[in-house]
């Protein structure tokens, strides 16, 4: 596995400092609690949850006419489309529509969040190309800065403390060092962004829904960013998924509903824009939009019925924010861009040898399910990407070994009994034995006091009653 | 094959049979409409004047800003300090604008937020450039929840719309609240009365 840690390597490393690890963790389930206030305070919350599934799944029951209503409706209004097969193929068209862009000052990039460019290393591509792009989002700006990638969809600076915010603004915007009020820094990040958007010539955002019917696109923010981005800049460029299409409009209702409340508690994000047309300019013209529909392995997961559900994601991050393993690991160590339980499901799919130890990296407890708003059987998937993994022999050794002689032992009474007998003996007599760090198992684990005797033992020896 | 012919064609196989759509209906209101906008808009950063015409929000302006404040407006009926060009095809002059106080067409009760349309603002940037917002609208005119929302709109034709719900805001850092993130510090709702 080249360059890549294994998930419970990242983690390993994650945890080595304490105080920051529980930070991590309180205040993600904080975040968790406030979506939950909400959800409660909605007594059609549930009815909600169900629509939003049911439109997803009637939305990819129908994906090739939508998309077609799509482009036809999204062409109509003036905006032309680009399909990109994968990541390479997006790069290239953005790459070719900003050089065609620019004037004689140059082509200035601004880019509002979009985990679909992260995920295709946009960035990364453009910068290789001699093309400046710069993240507005201020999570984004300062993982940006530090050379770092966002840790979590929604809140991409969340495994930095407001210390590393301050180190970073110091050395890149000239902030005093030795201030680290959020507020100080944040009006450093707003002076330092106002220059880039009036600057700006291009601007890249992603698209948080897209309407077949009307064709309008839906771009969800709370700083404005997006919007100051767009309406300052000759060209828009914006780019999602293919699964992202929904029918209707009045399915929106249903979306922005769910979506601010499940991502970070609030009643809805403070911008919800909806673009249809472009921007009109002097003589008659308009400013020049682009939209490009990536499928980057989207219409393979379609075949997967396993699998396919997970395309219904609304990108939320609730079910990162609820789950113990993500709290308790951060971002980094999922190594792709969507971290967390539903990058588990969504990463094996776009290259399983590398992402082959994710769907392990949770305990299955079912919360992540629990929190989405559309639905998806995450735990399960997990389970079942497990079995697909250990049956392409992809999963990780550590995990298989002990799983073959499991099978082995599990599949005979005799050498079940036998073990277990053994088993106890021996962590009584060797505590250290299971609870050591040299075994891997051991070390997310505590282990209980070994009982006396196993369940088959003590239920011998009951009083037959009911004979 | 070119790669639009390649995407739909793999996802027309693969796509599942198709399962209905959902009947969606709005919930009934529970509370009156006003005081559940106005709490929803207080609770979002934002706060909620309400006048009884549209003249009222001038001496507001002097009042809460002071007699020095440079202010446009985009309201019919209203007069700011600076007149606007009606036809802006750059955004970029309007980064010294201090106060705007721009039309929304109707307000959301469950979130407090209020749609601005392009068709009654002098450029799309303004109500995002502005280092203060005010928008003017109707009692009359607010819905229940984002079902109602779309019910209004559904029919209507708009280039570009907005659902504004309160003043510009970011918790990047360490999850505090920062009120003013790249656009607007602060933002005023005026209500304005049913007339009778
Ligand atoms: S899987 Fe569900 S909970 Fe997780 S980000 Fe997507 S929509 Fe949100």
């Amino acid at each position: 596995m080249p360059n890549v840690v294994e998930h419970a390597a990242g983690a390993r490393q994650f945890v080595t400092d304490e105080p920051r690890t529980d930070w991590h963790d309180q205040t993600l389930w904080f975040v968790r609690q406030k979506r939950d206030r909400m959800a409660h305070s909605l007594p059609e919350w549930e009815t909600l949850r169900q629509w939003a599934s049911q439109i997803k799944d009637h939305a990819l029951a129908n994906l090739s006419q939508y998309l077609e209503r799509l482009e036809a409706q999204v062409e109509a209004n003036g905006i032309q489309v680009h399909w990109a097969a994968n990541a390479e193929e997006h790069n290239r068209i953005v790459e070719q529509i900003v050089r065609q862009s620019g004037g004689p000052g140059g082509v200035r990039v601004v880019k509002s969040k979009s985990m679909l460019t992260e995920e295709c290393h946009l960035n990364d591509y453009l910068i290789r190309n001699g093309i400046l792009v710069v993240d507005t989002d201020l999570g984004e700006r300062i993982v940006q800065l530090r050379q770092e990638a966002p840790s979590h969809i929604v809140l991409p600076a969340i495994h930095l403390k407001k210390t590393d915010v301050s180190q970073t603004f110091a050395r890149h915007l000239g902030t005093d060092p030795t201030n680290s009020d959020p507020q100080y820094l944040t009006e450093a990040a707003r002076q330092h962004l106002r220059e880039e958007f009036l600057g700006a010539t291009v601007a890249i955002t992603g698209v948080n829904f897209a309407v077949a019917e009307t064709g309008t696109l839906v771009v969800c923010t709370n700083e404005g960013n997006a919007d100051l981005g767009v309406h300052l800049a000759d060209v828009h460029i914006a780019c999602m998924g293919i699964e992202k299409v929904i029918p209707r409009q009045e399915h929106l209702g249903v979306f922005l509903r769910l979506l601010a409340r499940s991502a970070t508690g609030q009643p809805i994000t403070t911008y919800s824009s909806h673009f249809v047309r472009p921007r009109p300019l002097s003589n008659g013209k308009r400013q020049a939009m682009h939209l490009i529909l990536v499928d980057n392995g989207r219409s393979t997961q379609l075949g997967r019925p396993d699998f396919r559900n997970s395309l219904k994601c609304i990108r939320c991050g609730a079910c990162f924010n609820t789950c113990p393993v993500y709290r308790r690991s951060g971002g980094h160590s999922y190594h792709n861009a969507v971290a967390g339980p539903i990058g588990s499901i969504l990463a094996p799919n776009l290259d399983m040898k590398k992402n082959a130890d994710l769907p392990f990296a949770s305990t299955l407890c079912g919360s992540c399910a629990n929190v989405c708003p559309v639905k998806i059987d995450i735990d399960k998937q997990l389970w079942l990407w497990r079995q697909e993994l250990t049956r392409q022999g992809m999963a990780p050794v550590s995990k298989t070994l002990a799983m073959r002689l499991m099978s082995t032992v599990l599949s005979s009474p005799v050498l079940y009994g036998w073990s277990g007998k053994i088993g106890r003996r021996l962590m009584r007599l060797f505590p250290g034995l299971v609870s050591n760090r040299f075994n891997p198992w051991y070390r997310g684990r505590e282990m209980p006091q070994p009982p006396q005797q196993s369940f088959g033992e003590w239920y011998r020896q009951q009083p037959k009653k009911h004979e | 094959m070119n790669s639009r012919e390649r995407i739909l064609s793999t996802v027309r196989q693969n796509q599942p049979i198709s399962v209905a759509l959902p009947l969606v209906t709005p919930p009934d209101p529970v509370a009156p409409l006003s005081d559940t906008f106005c709490k929803g808009v207080e609770r979002i950063g934002g706060q909620v004047i309400r006048v009884q015409d549209p003249g009222r929000i001038t001496a507001y302006v002097r009042e809460a800003f002071g007699p020095e404040m440079d202010w446009v407006s985009a309201v019919d009926g209203l007069a700011g300090t600076r007149q606007l060009d009606q036809n802006l095809h750059r955004g970029h002059t309007l980064a010294t604008v201090e106060l705007a106080i721009c039309a929304g067409h109707f307000g959301v009760a469950e979130n407090g937020a209020i749609w601005v349309t392009d068709d009654s603002l002098p450029h799309r940037a303004l109500p995002f450039l502005c280092q203060h917002l005010g928008l003017v609208v109707a009692e009359s005119a607010l819905v229940a929840t984002m079902h109602d929302a779309y019910r209004l709109l559904d029919g209507r034709t708009f280039d570009y719309g907005v659902f504004i719900a309160g003043p510009s805001k970011t918790a990047d850092i360490e999850q505090s609240l920062v009120i003013g993130a790249h656009g607007p510090r602060s933002l005023t709702v005026f209500l304005l009365a049913d007339s009778l």
